[in-house]
C-alpha cells in the first residue's frame, strides 16, 4: 500500500502545497525590505503561541496565529515609532518568544520536547479541521500578496519614494508582518517553526540567481517552494524523519543548483560592459 | 496644467528632529511653470526642507500643495518625486522597467496594477532618458548615473505638473546629466513646474528661473529673476551675503562651489 493512500499523508501534501506557495509569495517581500530574519524572529513568537494552546486546551494553530499576528503587529510598531532598529527588534522576538514558549510549556506540565514537533514539523499530528484552516488561510495570504504586488514591490523597494507618493506605507508594513505571521503559523505542521524562514527566504534566493526581475524572482520562488516542500515532505515520509529539515536540505540543493547554474552562464557569456 | 498659480505654498514653516531645529521660519511660493532651485549647503535643512514638502517630516506653519493644505492633499500623482540614492544593490533584483512602472503607484496606492498605458509611457521614457537597452535589466548592475536616470523617467510617469528633485546631480556623469538638463528642458517647456535641491546649479542653471539659499535652517537669499543677471552681478550679489553671512558665523560658511555654476564667466542663458 502506497504512503500515499493514508489520508494524513494526503493531508500533509496539501498542507505541503500551501505552505510551499505561500512562505515564498511573502517572502520576497521580506527579503527585499531586507528582513530576511523576521520570519525566525516570528517562528520563535509563534511557539509562545503554541504553549498558550497545550496551556489553555485550545489548538494550538489558533493560539500560534494569533500570537504571531500580535508579534508581528509589535515588531512593526517598534521598528516605526519607538525608533527601535530592525535587528534589535527581532532580537527580542527571539528571546521572549523562545523564553515564553518554554515557560508555557511548563506550566502546562509539558516537556520543552512536547514543543519539538511544532519546530520541526509532523505530518502525523494535522487534523482535519487544522487543515482547512490552513488552506483557508493560505489562500487569502497568496491572494493577498499576489494582488498588492505592485504596491508592495514600491514600498519595500523604495519606502522613501513611496511615502512621498502618497503610498500607504505604514499600512503595508504591517500588511506585511501580519501576512508573514500566517503564513509561518499555518507552515507549522510542516516546516516547523524553526524552519520556516528558511522556506521564505532559500527559494527567494534560487530564484533571484536566476532572474533580473522582481516578478520574475517572485514567481520562480514559487515554484522552489512548492518543489522543496512537496518533495521533502515525501522524502521524510520515505525515511520516516521529521518533515522540517528534509523540506530545507532540498530548499538549499535548489539553491545550490541555481548558483552553479549561474556560475556557468556567467563563465560562458562575458559580462556586457555597462555605459556610464 | 496650473500656469501661473502658486503650486506650493510655504509659510513659517519650521523643522524641529529630537529637539533639534532644522529649519525655522521659512516662507515661499513656487508658480505654475517656474523652475525653483534650492541652494546651500551639506546640512543646511535642504532636503529636510523637501520632505517637509512631500509630508515626509513633521512641521510647524502651513504647506499647500496646489491650493490644497498639505493634511489635505491626496492627488499626489500630480507631484514626481526623485529621491536620492539608495542602495539597491542588495534584496531582490528590480528591473528598470519594473523600478520606472513603481512611479505609477500613486495612482493605484491602495490597489491595481499598471495600465497598458502606463506600460507604453514608461517604455517611452526609458527611452527617454537613454536606458532603452537596459530595459529588462536590474538597477543594482547598473552605474550610478543609469540608475540616476531610472529614477528620473521614474518621477516623470504620469506626467506630473510638479516635479521635486533632491540632489539629482550628485555623483552623475556628464552624460546622465546632459540627459537630465534636456529632459527638464523638455519638462518645462511641457508647462510643469520644477523644484530642485542641488549644491550647484551646474548644468541646469541655464534652466532656472529663481533660486533660494538655506543656510543654518533659514533662508538667508533669494535670487528672482536668475535669467535676466549677468554673472558679475550674481557674483557682487552673492559676494555681498557671503560677506554678511561671515559676520554672523564662520561656521555657517556657503562653500565656494555652492555659488560657482551661478557666477560663471559670461552671462546665463
Amino acid at each position: 500500500m502506497s504512503i500515499l493512500s493514508y489520508s494524513f499523508m494526503q493531508m500533509a501534501i496539501v498542507a505541503a502545497i500551501v505552505t510551499g506557495l505561500t512562505a515564498p509569495a511573502v517572502g520576497t517581500f521580506i527579503v527585499q525590505r531586507r528582513l530576511a530574519l523576521l520570519g525566525d524572529g516570528l517562528g520563535h513568537v509563534a511557539l509562545t503561541g503554541v504553549a498558550l494552546g497545550l496551556l489553555t486546551g485550545t489548538s494550538p494553530l489558533t493560539t500560534a496565529i494569533i500570537v504571531a499576528i500580535v508579534g508581528a503587529i509589535v515588531i512593526e510598531l517598534l521598528r516605526t515609532y519607538a525608533k527601535t532598529s530592525g535587528d534589535i527588534a527581532l532580537a527580542m522576538l527571539f528571546y521572549g518568544g523562545i523564553a515564553g514558549g518554554v515557560l508555557l510549556t511548563n506550566l502546562a506540565g509539558d516537556s520543552a520536547a512536547t514543543l519539538n514537533r511544532y519546530l520541526f514539523g509532523s505530518i502525523t499530528t494535522m487534523s482535519s479541521s487544522d487543515l482547512t484552516l490552513v488552506v483557508v488561510l493560505g489562500a487569502i495570504v497568496l491572494s493577498v500578496s499576489l494582488a498588492l504586488s505592485p504596491q508592495f514591490f514600491a514600498f519595500c523597494h523604495d519606502e522613501n519614494h513611496a511615502r512621498a507618493s502618497g503610498v500607504p506605507t505604514r499600512v503595508y508594513g504591517m500588511l506585511i508582518a501580519v501576512l508573514a505571521a500566517v503564513t509561518i503559523a499555518v507552515s507549522m505542521r510542516t516546516v516547523g517553526l524553526l524552519l520556516v524562514s528558511a522556506l521564505m527566504v532559500m527559494p527567494v534566493a534560487a530564484a533571484q540567481q536566476l532572474r533580473p526581475s522582481f516578478r520574475g524572482t517572485h514567481m520562480l520562488s514559487m515554484a522552489f517552494g512548492l518543489i522543496s516542500a512537496v518533495a521533502g515532505l515525501l522524502i521524510s515520509a520515505s525515511i520516516d524523519a521529521q518533515p522540517g529539515p528534509t523540506i530545507v536540505l532540498v530548499a538549499m540543493a535548489i539553491f545550490a543548483a541555481a548558483a552553479a547554474t549561474r556560475g556557468v552562464v556567467s563563465f560562458r557569456r562575458p559580462k556586457e560592459a555597462i555605459g556610464g | 496644467m496650473s500656469i501661473n498659480r502658486a503650486v506650493i505654498e510655504v509659510e513659517s514653516l519650521g523643522v524641529a528632529i529630537d529637539g533639534n531645529h532644522i529649519l525655522h521660519d521659512i516662507t515661499f511660493e513656487v508658480q505654475g511653470g517656474e523652475f525653483l532651485a534650492i541652494l546651500g549647503h551639506n546640512g543646511s535643512g535642504k532636503s529636510t526642507l523637501i520632505r517637509t514638502l512631500l509630508g515626509l517630516q513633521r512641521h510647524t506653519g502651513s504647506v499647500s500643495l496646489f491650493g490644497t493644505p498639505q493634511n489635505e492633499f491626496r492627488s499626489w500623482q500630480r507631484i514626481g518625486y526623485l529621491s536620492q540614492d539608495n542602495d539597491h544593490t542588495t534584496g531582490v533584483p528590480s528591473s528598470v522597467e519594473e523600478v520606472v512602472l513603481s512611479g505609477t503607484m500613486a495612482k493605484h496606492r491602495w490597489f491595481g496594477w499598471p495600465t497598458r498605458s502606463e506600460k507604453h509611457q514608461a517604455h517611452d521614457l526609458i527611452e527617454r532618458v537613454g536606458l532603452g537597452a537596459h530595459i529588462r535589466r536590474p538597477v543594482s548592475q547598473l552605474s550610478g548615473g543609469q540608475r540616476q536616470r531610472a529614477r528620473i523617467a521614474r518621477a516623470l510617469i504620469g506626467a506630473p505638473e510638479l516635479i521635486i528633485m533632491d540632489e539629482p546631480t550628485v555623483g552623475v556623469d556628464a552624460q546622465s546629466l546632459e540627459i537630465l538638463n534636456q529632459i527638464l528642458a523638455e519638462e518645462i517647456q511641457r508647462g510643469a513646474s520644477i523644484v530642485m535641491v542641488t549644491h550647484e546649479l551646474g548644468i541646469v542653471r541655464n534652466l532656472v528661473n529663481r533660486t533660494i539659499t538655506l543656510e543654518a535652517g533659514k533662508i538667508c537669499d533669494t535670487c528672482d529673476n536668475v535669467m535676466d543677471l549677468h554673472a558679475a552681478s550674481l557674483r557682487d550679489h552673492y559676494e555681498e551675503h557671503h560677506a554678511d553671512s561671515h559676520s554672523e558665523s564662520d561656521a555657517h560658511h556657503v562653500p565656494e562651489h555652492d555659488v560657482r555654476p551661478v557666477v560663471a564667466e559670461g552671462p546665463l542663458q
